[in-house]
């Protein structure tokens, strides 16, 4: 909405304030709402007893708001009568650590790997041209479920299953061509003159990536980052075979586990939703001034 | 002067960018390229699982030949395309308008941020549930929403009429992806200085050009990355699809990604699994390599 | 040149090893994980009785299955065989997916796997689970409950011991048939159907009978089965040839379509619902009065906490089609790896985990189903069925029908579900479906019969 009127009618917006002020307020909350919704309900869910999930039209506001599960999820005891046990609170209570470790790990090296890579395809000529960069491609369009078996046979060899470093470098190797290939583009798009001028001055190659390029490529580095981040964090299959213990398994296995045969605690499943999501959640509001940083070293370049 | 600062570093900028895809190539065939291989190798063999004594069978293509030639494989791939259409045709332009808005400046905007992320780290497994409990048809929060502002006075069955039952499943795809989708264009604006912004909303004149000379070449690339993530996910959708229809009804929601998980974990066919999840990356690069022709046809033409 | 790659090549490892060093804690801070790691096995010393101290074995179960009962039992039979036990869990789901990725890599992971009746015949036939005939004696084998035997047999073979056999038991709330006017619940389908309307006329209920008929459901076929077979139907002939498509396995189809599409006794939605929480839950919440549930429903249905119809509930036999009040058991095997490489001492685990005086211990703790004559006839068992909902629950155990073993059981249950849901959909007629179900049968056998 925003958009269009911008584009069409640039000059309306600059001298009334009230305007485009109001404009961004109307998306702003459009933007809250599609993306609150859902959630406020998994919020409702979470606070909800099993009656007030039985009402309809839902009991909106359950008052007062039952915590029961967030105390159990966090410091409490499986109950009796229920498909809950302590096996499966310790482990989620471990899982949000094993998570974190290794979405941070395979962010960090995927991204190390792809920005070098990414360089070398975006600036550097080879005999094999570019092909090269799709082959890698094409190995990660391939579904995960098809490649567990072998995978299973090789870690298993190796005496790998089970560990945290098995995750992490299985998943790196997932969502590498796709960082690459995410840079590449990023690299591409920054002027070939910044580089030249650079090696004419007599910097060296290795200079020319990590003082010219890298710093100026924050933007690009930022989403490579968040996408290898978020794609970790979400992995399954790769964790629920390759781990089998508290201090490996991840949240997404973990809370999988809430899940009974025949019976399931809604209420229970949202707070452990609610409760997984929040240190990413953090964890984004504190990495998105990286942005503004990014920003700055591209106007101070620019 | 450039030709020939170029020419003399030919050979050692070579081996440079060599050293720079090392790891990177280690790290993926290492580890990918046996499973890669074996997949590729048992697609022309029927393994007989569960009739060891059958052994194991060269069958040739004959396992692409049943893939492509399965009619309830070209209606699951009729869906597959519906879903990846829809999560284009309305994710582009929603996670667009989210980046315009992230990239102005207004009050919480790190905590508006942060909040837009939280669809992407809510494991699958809780977005399952809280869309199956949105789109309950007893109890559910749709309903519930709907019978309180009086639009309808019966619960609906959501899930019943296919074509509906398509799009829900597209929708609360598409909720779960905006975020990534979102976060790639805005680092793409914030490249973008913002004294270039500033200056072109002087004048229409060169607001317009800032829009088609610098906006749209850099958000091109984006716009092919979120094209080629949208199609992957459709490809390889399996949890909401599992969890919201199972397929259904009759068959009227079945997805290559949920057609793939059931050949290979519920059927134990390993071989036609592969197969189809060659045919699966054949086609998504086709189409990446597809989208990045037009992608990049419009970035030369402007 | 190579002292920038140096000095890449020192970035990379600094990477690698903050890697490495974030992963340090773990074992600093390793839980000390009340089932694997903290076994009583040094409190009592009898080292004679111990007779596979220092073998490690391994063990997937789903994650609600390690309850504190299962716990202590574990911890008593690793006491009893000196053996250590590692108990992996994961979601019931996704124990299949983990289970036959190992297996099918033949690795040795596990010692120990529980089954389902539905994967028995799959795995059996795959040659991944140990046949036990030659471990087990006649008197244990004969003590195993008939519908239990069955879930735990394939092709002559027994796979398993009996573990968690349970069966759907039919729930009815008593304040609404009373309130019909209603004096006994239904005893034959054709009763469900009318006290089904007379619910609907009488304005009680809109969609009397709770069902989950979800597309890729497994629901669906325990369901037509335990229909089918009440009203004696076979579905495979003595030969193994498929007979569903004939008299009451057509019937019983053409009962579910007429209970959504003529009498309306059942919602439409019922096509998109999964789960027995789904199903219970419409009881709870005062939508529906009939429903078969599995397990002990009863203890959380009657909770104050759990609806404000606590009270209302009951149970009572599965209606009969005329061959007996039948209902469905989906019993479970627990069964060694056949590429454990300490059988010997799983089996000792195993009997005592699963034998009949284990079941009796998780039975008495959390209510587990059990597999045995003697813990059924077990004065104390009875005394807590009774608990449970009366003697209905004793009987009902007498009344039971498994799903067919079979090889290719995945694949024929999907393509029942598919057709179950086609004609209710509208998209078949119930004999032509079964018809063509039949062909596709014969097909799924022909690829065996090679």
């Amino acid at each position: 909405m925003s958009v269009q009127t911008q584009t069409q009618h640039p000059r309306r917006f600059l001298p009334k304030r009230i305007g485009p002020n109001l404009l961004l307020l109307i998306a702003i909350l459009f933007m809250l709402v599609f993306i609150l919704a859902p959630i406020a309900w998994l919020l409702i869910s979470s606070v909800s007893t099993s009656k007030d999930l039985l009402q309809m039209p839902p009991n909106w506001l359950p008052w007062p708001p039952d915590f029961s599960r967030y105390r159990q999820l966090l410091f409490g005891s499986a109950g009796q009568n229920t498909t809950l046990t302590d096996f499966t609170l310790q482990a989620f209570r471990y899982s949000l650590r094993n998570s974190l470790i290794i979405a941070a790990s395979v962010t960090l090296t995927a991204l190390v790997f792809g920005s070098m890579a990414g360089y070398a395809f975006a600036r550097i000529k080879f005999p094999f041209g570019n092909k090269l960069i799709y082959v890698l491609l094409i190995s990660q369009m391939i579904p995960v479920a098809v490649l567990l078996i072998p995978l299973y046979i090789t870690i298993g060899n190796l005496g790998q299953l089970d560990k945290l470093s098995t995750v992490i470098v299985l998943l790196v190797s997932i969502h590498l061509p796709f960082v690459i290939w995410m840079l590449r583009g990023y690299f591409q798009t920054l002027p070939a003159e910044m580089e030249e001028a650079a090696l004419v001055d007599g910097a060296t190659n290795f200079q020319v990536l990590t003082k010219v390029i890298l710093p100026v490529s924050l933007p690009g580095l930022f989403s490579a980052a968040a996408y290898t981040f978020m794609q970790s964090w979400n992995a399954f299959m790769i964790p629920l075979i390759f781990t089998s213990s508290d201090t490996t398994r991840s949240v997404t296995v973990a809370i999988a586990m809430f899940v009974g045969r025949h019976y399931t605690d809604y209420s229970l499943m949202s707070a452990a939703g609610v409760l997984a999501s929040l240190p990413p959640v953090l964890l984004a509001i504190f990495f998105q001034r990286y942005l503004l940083a990014g920003l700055t070293a591209g106007a101070v370049k620019g | 002067m450039k030709a020939s600062v170029r020419k003399s570093r030919f050979s050692s900028r070579q081996k440079f960018g060599l050293l720079l895809i090392a790891p990177s190539f280690i790290i993926i065939l290492g580890l990918m390229l046996y499973p890669l291989l074996y997949s590729l190798g048992i697609s022309f063999f029927n393994l007989h699982i569960t009739a060891p004594w059958l052994g194991t069978t060269f069958v040739g293509l004959k396992n692409y030949l049943s893939v492509i030639t399965d009619p309830d494989m070209h209606s699951a791939l009729e869906h597959t395309l519906i879903l990846a259409a829809v999560g284009i045709g309305l994710g582009i332009p929603i996670s667009l308008l989210f980046a315009i808005i992230l990239n102005r400046k207004f009050p919480l905007r790190g905590l508006v941020r942060g909040i837009l992320i939280i669809p992407w780290v809510i494991p699958g497994s809780v977005q399952g549930l809280l869309w199956s409990r949105i789109f309950d048809p007893h109890y559910g929060a749709l309903n519930g929403i709907l019978i309180q502002w009086g639009i309808i006075t019966d619960p609906v069955a959501w899930l019943l009429d296919p074509t509906r039952a398509l799009l829900f499943i597209a929708f609360a795809s598409l909720w779960g992806a905006v975020p990534m989708m979102s976060l790639l264009y805005l680092s793409g604006l914030q490249s973008i200085p913002e004294e270039l912004f500033d200056a072109s909303r002087v004048d229409g004149a060169s607001f317009w050009g800032y829009i088609r000379y610098i906006v749209i070449p850099l958000l091109l690339p984006i716009t092919l990355i979120n094209l080629v993530l949208r199609t992957i996910d459709a490809f390889t959708m399996f949890d909401l699809v599992y969890v919201l229809t199972g397929g259904g009804p009759a068959g009227a929601t079945q997805v290559t990604g949920y057609y793939l998980y059931q050949a290979a974990f519920t059927k134990l066919n390993y071989g036609y699994a592969s197969a189809l999840a060659w045919l699966i990356a054949i086609t998504v690069t086709l189409l990446a390599i597809f989208y990045s022709r037009f992608t990049l046809k419009e970035e030369t033409a402007s | 040149m190579y002292k920038r790659v140096l000095v890449g090549l020192v970035l990379v490892s600094l990477v690698l090893a903050s890697c490495t060093a974030t992963q340090t804690p773990t074992a600093t801070t390793a839980p000390t994980d009340a089932a694997t790691t903290a076994p009583a096995t040094t409190e009592a010393p009898t080292a004679a009785a111990k007779p596979f101290a220092g073998v490690t074995l391994h063990m997937l179960d789903s994650a609600e299955g390690q309850t504190d009962a299962m716990i202590a039992l574990e911890n008593k039979c690793m006491d009893e065989t000196g053996v250590t036990m590692n108990v992996e869990v994961v979601s019931p789901d996704d124990v299949r997916t983990k289970l036959q990725t190992a297996l099918s890599a033949k690795s040795a992971a596990y010692d120990i796997v529980g089954i389902d009746i539905i994967d028995l015949a799959k795995y059996g036939a795959a040659g991944w689970v140990e046949p036990l005939d030659s471990y087990i004696d006649e008197a244990t084998k004969s003590d195993i409950l008939p519908f239990a035997l069955e879930g735990i047999s394939y092709n002559g073979q027994i796979l398993g011991l009996p573990w968690k056999s349970e069966f759907m038991v039919f729930v009815y709330n008593k304040q609404m048939l009373s309130d019909a006017g209603i004096a006994n619940p239904p005893a034959t389908w054709e009763e469900l159907v009318a006290d089904s309307i007379i619910l609907k006329e009488k304005g009680i209920v809109d969609y009397p009978v709770a069902m989950t008929w979800g597309a890729g459901y497994e629901q669906i076929t325990s369901d037509y089965t335990m229909i089918a077979k009440s009203m004696g139907a076979e579905l495979f002939d003595q030969d193994g040839k498929p007979v569903f498509n004939t008299g009451a396995g057509v019937e019983a189809l053409q009962l579910m379509n007429d209970m959504v599409n003529k009498d309306k006794i059942v919602d439409p939605a019922a096509l998109t619902l999964k789960g027995g929480g789904a199903r219970r839950d419409l009881l709870l919440g005062g939508q529906a009065a009939f429903v078969f549930l599995w397990g002990n429903p009863l203890v959380y249905m009657n909770d104050p906490a759990n609806s404000n119809l606590a009270g209302q509930f009951a149970l009572a036999m599965a209606p009969s089609g005329g061959a007996g009040p039948i209902s469905l058991a989906g019993p479970m095997g627990m069964s060694i790896s056949a590429f454990s490489a300490n059988k010997e001492a799983t089996w000792a685990f195993l009997k005592c985990i699963a034998g009949p005086s284990g079941e009796k211990e998780l039975f008495l703790k959390d209510g587990s189903p059990f597999g045995y004559t003697s813990v059924l006839n077990d004065p104390e068992v009875q005394a807590k069925l009774a608990d449970f909902g009366g003697d209905v629950t004793a009987k009902q155990a007498e009344n039971l029908a498994v799903r067919p073993s079979l090889p290719y059981y995945s694949d024929w249950s999907s393509a029942l579900q598919d057709t179950v849901q086609k004609v209710l959909t509208g998209q078949a007629e119930a004999q032509q479906a079964m018809d063509d179900l039949a062909a596709r049968t014969i097909q799924m056998q022909a690829e065996y019969a090679q």
